[in-house]
Parts: C-alpha cells; structure tokens; sequence
C-alpha cells in the first residue's frame, strides 16, 4: 500500500493552552475532521462502553453516538481495536502496529467525516517524534502556547483547588507554607515542561510548524483561523466562528468546555486577579519570567 | 469484560444441511441471537468494508447496516479488530488473544441485540474443540444432519463436472471428521437435529432446541421468521430472499439416478444409516 500520505494536524502545547477551542474551530471547516485529543480516547471508549455512560461533545453517549459507532466499527474493519492501557505504544517492537493503528484510526475518522486532513489535539511534545517517523501521515504542527501565567494559574486550580481557596481562612503559618511549596512544585513543573516543548520545537522543520498564540486567538479568532487554514492548505473563508459549536456536528475529547453551550469566544486572563503575589514572586525567582519572555511576553 | 460465561450454541453439520434456515429460525427467537457463520466474519467484513459492498441480510451494504457498524464499534472498544482471515487462527503464542478477542465478539454481539444466548452456524468441526476449551464460554452443540443422498445431491448440483465418487468419497471424508469431533462434547450438551425434522415439524423441531438451550420454548416464531425480526446473518443465499415458506428439499430423489445410488450405498451406506437414514 503506497498511497498518499494522510494529511495529519498535531496541536502541541502544555495543558490549558486552549487546545479544546481551537479544535472546535479547526473541527468547523469543512475539509478538517478532529476528535480532539485522540491520546486520550483509551480513557473514555472502553468505559463508555461497558458502562454506557460518559458524554461525547454532541450530547450522546460515545456508546449511543452513531459518529463514535461507525468510525469504531470502521476501525475494527481495518484491524484494530482500543487498547485500554496503551493505545499509542511507540516502543520500538510496536512501532510498526501503532504506526498502522493510527492509520486506520485516521482513516476510519476521514472516511465517516467524508473530509481529508485529520487534526490532533493531543498537545504532547514527546508524541511528535514518533509521529513525524510514521510512513503513512503528513505530518504539521500548530504550536499554541500561552502566558506562563495564565497555565500556572489554571494548574493550580486543577491541580489542588483546595490549596488556592485556602486563602478564605486566615493566614495561618502552616497554610501559607502548603501554598507556596505547592505553587513551587506547580512552577517548576511547568518549567520542565516548557523546556521539554521548546527542544521539541526546535527540533521540527520549521516549514511544518505554524506557532499561535492563545491570546492572539481568542481575540482575533477569525483572522488567526484563516492563518492556520492557509498554513494546513484547506480552503480560505469556509471556517465558522460565530456559532463553531451549534452550527457544526463535534465528536471531541477535551476539557468541559466540550460539553457547555458556550460558545463566546473570550480572553480568559483571570491569573491577573487570581494569581497571588507571593506565587508571581516565585514565578519570578524559579526563572519564569525569563522563560515567558523568550515565548514573547513581556510580564507587565 | 464481564467473568459471566456466554451461553454460545454451535451448530455442525456439512454444507448443504439447512444451516442458514436453522440460523434465520433461531435467531428468531428474543433471547437467541445468530449471525449465521461466525467464523466467517474475518473472511467477509473487512473486505466488505474497504469495498463497500455486499449485503447483509437485512438489505443493506454491510458498510451501511446499523447493526454491523455497532457490533464492530462495541469490539473495537472491548479491544479488538477483524483481521482478513480466521477469528479462531490464533497461533499458540497468541492463544489467549484469540479467546479474548472472540468473547469480545460475542458479548458484541449479544449487547447490541439484547440477547442472552449466541448462536454459530459456522458449522466447521475444527471449531468445535477450540470453543469447549475457551474459558469464557458455556458452550451447547447442536448437530443438524441430513440425509447423505441430499447433501451429495446437493453438492453434485453445485459442482456437475465431478465425479460421484469423489463427491461421495468428500461426504463420507467430513461426515467422519465431524462425528470424530463431536465424540468429544459431553453428550448432555449434545443435541442431534434431523434437517428433515426441522423442515417438516418446524415447531416442534425449535422446542426441542430451545429446551436444549434453556430458553422460553413456547415461542412460535416460524411465521414471519424473516420477515417479523431484523436478520443479520452471513451464510447461503436464501439470506438475501424473502422466501418464508419451509419446504424440506429431497429433489436428490429425482436428480440421483440409480447408479449413483447404489454407488452411495455400497460406500456410505452404513454411515448414513448410523445417522438414522435407512437405505
């Protein structure tokens, strides 16, 4: 089988970057189809089915939606099925079925779509290699990153909202410590992981990246579409912005936001009056500063 | 997956023994369900699906049909794909795999028909040592026979170029194959179905088997067998008609000339009375 290489999308970016927004309205053009994070699917079909439960972006079941049915049954026809515990296994010996996997994976979506490129948002740098190295996509990259504020921010809400409401009760000593060791530990994750990204980015030929800005997209979503649409070779003017959600059919994986109706597209800069002093003083003492201004910002 | 075994009924029998009506007549039943010849699906489904054709019994394209697209979904999400090839070939290496991957299927199956009991026509005998040993199975064997003179009449029709002998030598060859791996099933899980039985007291032919599988046997379902209920069932042509009518077919009576008899009785003769058909 030397066909044509599938024409496949990969979002990059850390977690809160906006990967479930753009998906949305990268899944509204016509000629793209997106899942969302399809490294994540092993966490939602095998429950979803023996428990019938767990909602799919259109408002089903994944075990009730017809979307979710027929391109699982398309890829049980090519050969394959979910592995709970390792849908994407790139170790070496499986290299060759989990590069045949995704293919019929892709392929089962394209075809119950009907459109041609494929776009995943599961936003791992360490997922690009392997992907890159698989003889059956084509593969491009949008890099979407955000203000290292506004992640830290939102993962340490995610990561312990206990910790960031602890501030309600007074200051006790032990509770500021807890804070602070946890926006340490918070901080220097994310600094990690934004180390990770840049090396995986300055890895990539440049031709196949296009790097977006969270915020340069929720304030200008339709220009900055039409960038990526030129950038992935689909055709201009055929995005929908103004009701992405309602007016397109969406079978995505990603944050709630898949399952609200909201469909205003606004800048979420709540780190500016959630965000503590003493967590932005840390920010700055583990190096955060230096790093958010090599992505562009400016730490006003 | 759930530690439950699957009540799972097979039925042997050779080709040209009525096993697509059997499948059409049982699957009939609410709590029975039967895709016709299970082991086929691997040879038949994904070929089907890249080419988009060929029906299903229900008169779509097998790509198009509802039902196949959730029973794949459903395997699919338990784990498993359809390989072009045999669902039971699992080299040894593999061997659990494979009796993952067809309990996968079967409580596919079963979940999106609603069903309690699944019923495989595949009629190979090689199957029938492979399935009694899958622990995930509670497995019933139904025997359909059929006079040899009608299966070698049969096959005669289909293949007019061969050689009666041949084709008798073929018949005796299975018939032997098939008892050989039904010595091996318990004989309380063993049941034995005469096609002219089932063709000429339908009813009373499908009691006998529902009992056999422990569901409700007072069901008449062979009015509107086909047309009363949604068929999926892979096997013979008469899937694909809508042709109600149980008729038992003994046209080797006029199409076997005497020759051809008396060949078959000096051969196979005592093996067809064995199976309760007198000369």
């Amino acid at each position: 089988m030397q066909a044509e290489k599938i024409p496949y999308v990969f979002i990059m970016g850390l977690a809160h970057c906006g990967s479930t927004l753009l998906t949305f309205l990268v899944n509204a053009h016509p000629e793209i189809a997106s899942v969302g994070e399809i490294e994540r699917l092993r966490l939602f079909i095998p429950d979803s089915w023996s428990r019938k439960t767990d909602g799919c972006s259109c408002g089903r079941s994944f075990y009730a939606c017809p979307f979710w049915n027929r391109a699982l049954a398309g890829f049980a026809a090519r050969g394959h099925g979910f592995d709970k515990i390792d849908y994407f296994n790139y170790t070496p010996p499986q290299k060759q079925i989990a590069d045949e996997k995704l293919k019929a994976f892709v392929e089962a979506v394209l075809d119950v779509t009907g459109k041609r490129v494929f776009l995943d948002a599961s936003k791992q740098p360490a997922l690009i290699e392997p992907l890159f190295a698989n003889p059956y996509l084509d593969v491009r990259v949008i890099n979407l990153y955000r203000d290292a504020r506004a992640s830290i921010n939102a993962w340490l809400k995610d990561l312990n909202p206990e910790a960031s409401h602890l501030s309600a009760r007074a200051n006790r000593l032990e509770n500021v410590l807890f804070r602070t060791f946890h926006a340490w530990r918070v901080i220097r994750s994310w600094r990690q992981k934004e180390r990770e990204r840049q090396a995986v980015l300055a890895s990539l030929p440049v031709e196949r990246v296009l790097s977006v800005k969270y915020e340069t997209l929720a304030a200008a979503p339709r220009e900055t579409m039409e960038k990526i649409f030129a950038f992935l070779g689909v055709e201009a003017g055929q995005g929908t912005v103004e009701g992405f959600k309602s007016s397109v059919e969406h079978h995505i994986i990603g944050n709630p936001m898949r399952i609200s109706g909201q469909e205003r597209i606004v800048v979420d800069e709540s780190w500016r009056t959630e965000m503590q002093a003493n967590t932005l003083h840390l920010f700055r003492l583990l190096g955060g500063e230096r790093l958010n201004r090599e992505m562009g910002y400016d730490n006003d | 997956m759930s530690d439950r075994k699957i009540p799972y009924a097979y039925v042997t029998g050779l080709s040209h023994s009525g096993s697509t009506l059997l499948a059409f007549l049982l699957n009939a039943h609410p709590e029975l369900v039967s895709i016709g010849e299970a082991a086929r699906v691997g040879e038949i489904l994904p070929h089907r699906w890249s080419t988009r054709q060929d029906r299903c019994s229900c008169g779509k394209a097998f790509y198009y049909c509802e039902f196949w697209n959730r029973v794949l979904a459903g395997l699919a999400a338990r784990g498993f794909g359809l390989r072009e090839g045999d669902p039971f070939d699992a080299p040894d290496s593999r061997r659990a795999y494979g009796l993952r991957k067809w309990q996968a299927f079967t409580e596919a199956v079963l979940d999106v028909s609603g069903a309690g009991v699944f019923v495989d026509t595949s009629k190979v005998p090689g199957y029938v040592a492979p399935l009694r040993a899958n622990p995930f199975l509670d497995l019933k064997v139904i025997s359909l026979v059929r006079d040899g003179r009608g299966v070698v009449g049969s096959w005669l029709k289909r293949l007019p170029d061969a050689r009666p002998e041949v084709v008798i030598e073929t018949w005796i060859s299975q018939e032997n194959e098939r008892s050989a791996a039904l010595r091996s099933v318990d004989p309380e899980r063993l049941l034995v179905v005469r096609y002219e039985d089932l063709c000429r007291e339908p009813d009373r032919t499908l009691v006998n088997i529902f009992t056999h599988l422990l569901v409700e046997p007072a069901v008449d379902i062979t009015a509107g067998y086909k047309s009363g209920v949604e068929h999926h069932v892979i096997g013979n042509q008469m899937r694909l008609t809508n042709d109600e009518a149980i008729v038992l077919d003994e046209k080797w009576r006029r199409d076997l000339d005497q020759r051809i008899l008396d060949r078959f009785n000096l051969m196979g003769g005592d093996l067809n009375a064995r199976n309760g058909y007198a000369g």
